[in-house]
């Protein structure tokens, strides 16, 4: 052990005088009498022999001493021999978190966070990280107390869901090759991303601590909230103004929220419609307006008079972007027009495609440009077109183009819990999945696939990714692996939304425009999976600090107290 | 239990010739011849195996005539009262009274409380304990003696006899001061020492009233009269102003200190108490209490005695 302010050990001179006034002071002479019985009366204190009344004295005088060196060692600031660890907290702020106040899950990481602080050494190393959309390193990696305070208060909730995955790589690359590395993660597991638990470096373990809604036995709170806003051109449009708007709104509440939604342009109203949202459920609604606008804001509005918790999902912002789609290869193993075809082409359709042309496997590499988007069903092409391709319940085979391997045949075998085809994760925050609500949808059959290297893993069913995507331009690809025909996926919402999103990331435009909204699961303030990490260590006996300065001084303290206390009673005089 | 004079005159030559020196040997040989002519006085006086002197109230084989009866064939032809006959011409026989010794026992506190003063607590005990000895054997009574140490060396069983007088007064004079006070065990010792039910005087400083208390109270129970006689030092009667002062029991080696004012006040009117108790319960019991100071001179403890009557019920002080 060493100190940071030797010469304060200066200090230790203050036992001289103690001594000094130990030896000076005045001593009350003895008189033996024939028994005290009747002097108890008049007596201040009885002591049971000289040899006590010693020992008193001798203790009074060791814990004076031991007071004095106990805070003059403190105000030296020893600090232990040692490198100290260095600790990454990822502090989940997404907007399920809460604002901060009260007993929201953010108030309660928060608390957890300066409790951390509060007890770590002086030599301990610590990197706040926010979880956010994107993480954001607030603090770190520093033993500064200052630095770490000013990060905490800056933990502000944000509106979307929270990326923990990439929060947690970015920990760990800040922790990693340092002294006694450790990933802690405070959140509450909203964030579905799809590729957790990460894969960290050796030797840098993963604690997590989740601070979900009902957790502690607080109920839910109930709010309402926009997780789809799209607009689309409709197919029987009578005009060029005309819009079809596509809505789904979420409720985390237990019981059925009566609500409106109101479409505006300009501050002016386009259109209002009423609907009811069953018990921690989803409600679909669709309106057409005719606008010139090319930016809609979406607003709910409660009409059941009870109170939104989060105010960030209730409006939608939505900006039209281009509408030159482009023309899509649909490349299918026959002409015939069976229900894989059908769905397909009335999602293209309903995406804004105009143009659709028809191959088969064997020639769409020669039918494809490089300004399309190639669309494969069944049966990939056998040979790479010059166009990024859209993989719809693709299947592989001997000389397949499919960029993904390993794929496996997920099936819906029964109606317990352990289903492989169950919904695991999303990565909600890729621009893939904007106002793609999949909670709830049944899939009846997927193919999973491993995630190639360079690609992300953006959706995950219990028995693996079935939606990923990567490479880029002409050489950019997306897999969905969910079969459209064994699943209702089809009939939702999420279906032309997701089509669209594939477009607008493989071929740069769509006629369907989509709102950044606020992910299903930060609506419904539900608790997502845990993160496969160990159970962080329980603070909450953390009332002080582990660095010796403060438990010198403490003990400096206490006995000082117990001296002076002593004295005035007049125990040690 | 007190002594008394045989006769006035008695009494005053011994308060007139009484040794001033409180440092003097626990009975000088003129003390004790005086003493001599004084007697022990009892209220009951159970029966004994031994001879005694005092005639007690069952008829016997003493030698005091207390009345007559007519002759019996087979009376013994000694107690014939031929003086009646002569004039009376009837044959009677007179009835003696039974005699039998006082049996005394005599508990003397030697705990480290009675090692205080000077002259000590212990020496006034042990010089009054000497008294009630002599007076006790001049009548030709038994004593038995115990100081409450309970060390070997430290009893004597039941003794008579003038010439037993020197063992008694050696005994007490190696008395010393120590150890802590057990009164009632020392009581219920003393009693079987002294060989049956009699007169047992406890000289003590009493600061331990539940053990005396307890003690006598088993003592009356197993039939024994008990006298308690206190012996306290001027100190402890009236002390000085000891405020702010650490006290440290002699007995028990516990330390009290004192608050800086008022602590003679708060002591006074605690020994009042102390005493007011110790009356009461000694009333309870029908246990005269006679309260000494070491620089009283024991001709004039004696003259105390006898004026005021010791054996009478209630206190004498």
């Amino acid at each position: 052990m060493n100190v940071l302010s030797p010469w304060v050990l200066a200090g230790l001179a203050l036992l001289i005088p103690v001594i000094v006034a130990f030896l000076m002071r005045r001593r009350r002479s003895v008189l033996r009498v024939p028994s005290v019985l009747l002097w108890q009366a008049a007596a201040v204190r009885r002591i049971r022999n000289r040899r006590i009344r010693y020992l008193t004295r001798l203790l009074a005088l060791a814990a004076c001493l031991l007071a004095v060196a106990a805070l003059v060692l403190a105000a030296a600031r020893p600090r232990a021999d040692g490198p100290g660890e260095t600790v990454a907290v990822v502090v989940d702020v997404s907007a399920s978190m809460g604002d901060g106040s009260s007993d929201t899950p953010l108030a309660r990481a928060r608390r957890e966070l300066s409790r951390m602080l509060w007890s770590r050494r002086a030599e301990d190393r610590y990197v706040i990280i926010a979880a956010g959309q994107r993480p954001r390193r607030l603090a770190g990696p520093t033993t500064e107390g200052a630095q770490l305070d000013e990060a905490l208060e800056r933990l502000a909730p944000e509106t979307g869901a929270a990326d923990l995955g990439s929060a947690i790589d970015l920990a760990a690359a800040l922790v990693a090759n340092r002294p006694e590395p450790r990933v802690v993660v405070l959140h509450d597991g909203g964030d579905l991303a799809a590729d957790l638990p990460r894969e960290l470096p050796e030797g840098v373990p993963l604690q997590a601590r989740r601070f979900a809604w009902g957790d502690d036995g607080a109920a839910t709170p109930d709010n309402l909230g926009i997780v789809t806003f799209a607009a689309r051109r409709p197919s029987d449009l009578r005009t060029e103004d005309e819009r079809e708007l596509l809505l789904v709104v979420a409720t985390s509440s237990s019981e059925l929220r009566r609500a409106a939604v109101t479409v505006e342009a300009f501050g002016v109203p386009l259109g209002r419609q009423e609907f009811e949202v069953p018990a921690g459920g989803a409600a679909e609604l669709r309106l057409r307006v005719e606008t010139p606008a090319r930016v809609l804001v979406a607003r709910i509005e409660p009409l059941d008079g009870r109170d939104e918790y989060l105010t960030a999902d209730d409006e939608a912002r939505l900006v039209q972007g281009a509408v030159v789609p482009p023309r899509v290869v649909l490349v299918a193993a026959t002409d015939a027009l069976d229900s894989e075809t059908f769905f397909a082409e009335q999602a293209l359709r309903a995406a804004g495609v105009n143009e659709i042309v028809r191959a088969t496997p064997d020639e769409a590499h020669r039918v494809a440009r490089t300004s399309d988007v190639v669309v494969a069903l069944s049966r990939a092409p056998v040979s790479q077109p010059p166009a990024p391709v859209l993989y719809l319940g693709t299947e592989g085979g001997a000389g397949s183009i499919l960029p993904v391997r390993g794929q496996r045949e997920l099936t819906d075998e029964g109606e317990g819990p352990e289903t492989p085809t169950r919904v695991r994760s999303v990565a909600a925050n890729h621009a893939l999945l904007r106002g793609v609500d999949l909670q709830g949808v049944t899939v009846e059959r997927a193919l999973a696939a491993d995630v190639p290297e360079g690609a992300r893993g953006l959706v995950e069913l219990d028995g693996g990714p079935v939606v990923m995507t990567g490479g880029e331009s002409a050489s950019g690809w997306v897999y969905l692996g969910i079969d459209p025909q064994r699943s209702d996926l089809v009939l939702r919402v999420a279906f032309p939304v997701l089509i669209a999103n594939s477009l607008a990331l493989l071929g740069g435009a769509t006629q369907v425009s989509v709102a950044r909204t606020v992910p299903r699961s930060e609506v419904s303030l539900r608790a997502g999976p845990e993160l496969g990490a160990t159970e962080a260590p329980d603070l909450a006996w953390a009332l002080i600090p582990r660095t010796p300065s403060i438990w010198l001084a403490l003990l400096g303290a206490v006995l000082l107290g117990t001296e002076l206390f002593t004295w005035r009673k007049g125990w040690t005089r | 239990m007190a002594t008394v004079a045989q006769t006035p005159e008695a009494a005053a030559d011994l308060l007139s010739e009484a040794p001033p020196d409180p440092e003097a040997s626990l009975l000088s040989p003129e003390m004790g011849a005086r003493l001599h002519r004084l007697t022990l006085l009892a209220r009951r006086l159970p029966l004994a195996k031994q001879r005694g002197r005092r005639r007690h109230r069952q008829l016997g084989q003493g030698t005091e005539r207390i009345d007559t009866r007519e002759y019996v064939p087979g009376d013994d032809p000694r107690r014939i009262a031929w003086t009646i006959y002569g004039r009376l011409e009837r044959l009677l026989t007179w009835l003696v009274a039974e005699e039998a010794p006082l049996r005394l026992a005599l508990v003397v506190d030697s705990s480290g409380s009675m090692g205080f003063g000077r002259p000590a607590k212990l020496v006034q005990a042990a010089r009054l304990a000497a008294g009630l000895a002599a007076v006790a054997l001049a009548s030709e009574d038994r004593v038995a003696a115990l100081s409450t140490s309970g060390r070997p060396g430290e009893a004597l069983r039941s003794m008579a006899g003038r010439r037993t007088l020197p063992r008694f007064l050696a005994m007490l004079d190696q008395l010393a001061a120590g150890g802590p006070t057990d009164l009632a065990r020392a009581a219920t010792t003393a009693t079987a020492c002294a060989g049956g039910r009699g007169l047992c005087v406890i000289l003590s400083d009493l600061f331990d009233p539940r053990g005396a208390i307890s003690g006598a109270r088993a003592l009356r129970d197993q039939g024994h009269e008990v006298a308690l006689i206190q012996v306290l030092d001027p100190f402890e009667i009236d002390p000085p102003e000891l405020a702010g002062v650490v006290l440290e029991d002699e007995e028990t080696g516990e330390l009290v200190e004192l608050h800086d004012a008022g602590a003679r006040a708060a002591y006074v009117k605690a020994l009042s108490e102390h005493f007011a108790e110790l009356e009461a319960e000694a009333a309870a019991m029908a246990a005269p209490v006679m309260r000494v100071t070491t620089n009283e001179p024991f001709d004039a403890l004696v003259a105390r005695a006898l004026t005021t009557g010791f054996m009478r019920a209630g206190t004498v002080s």
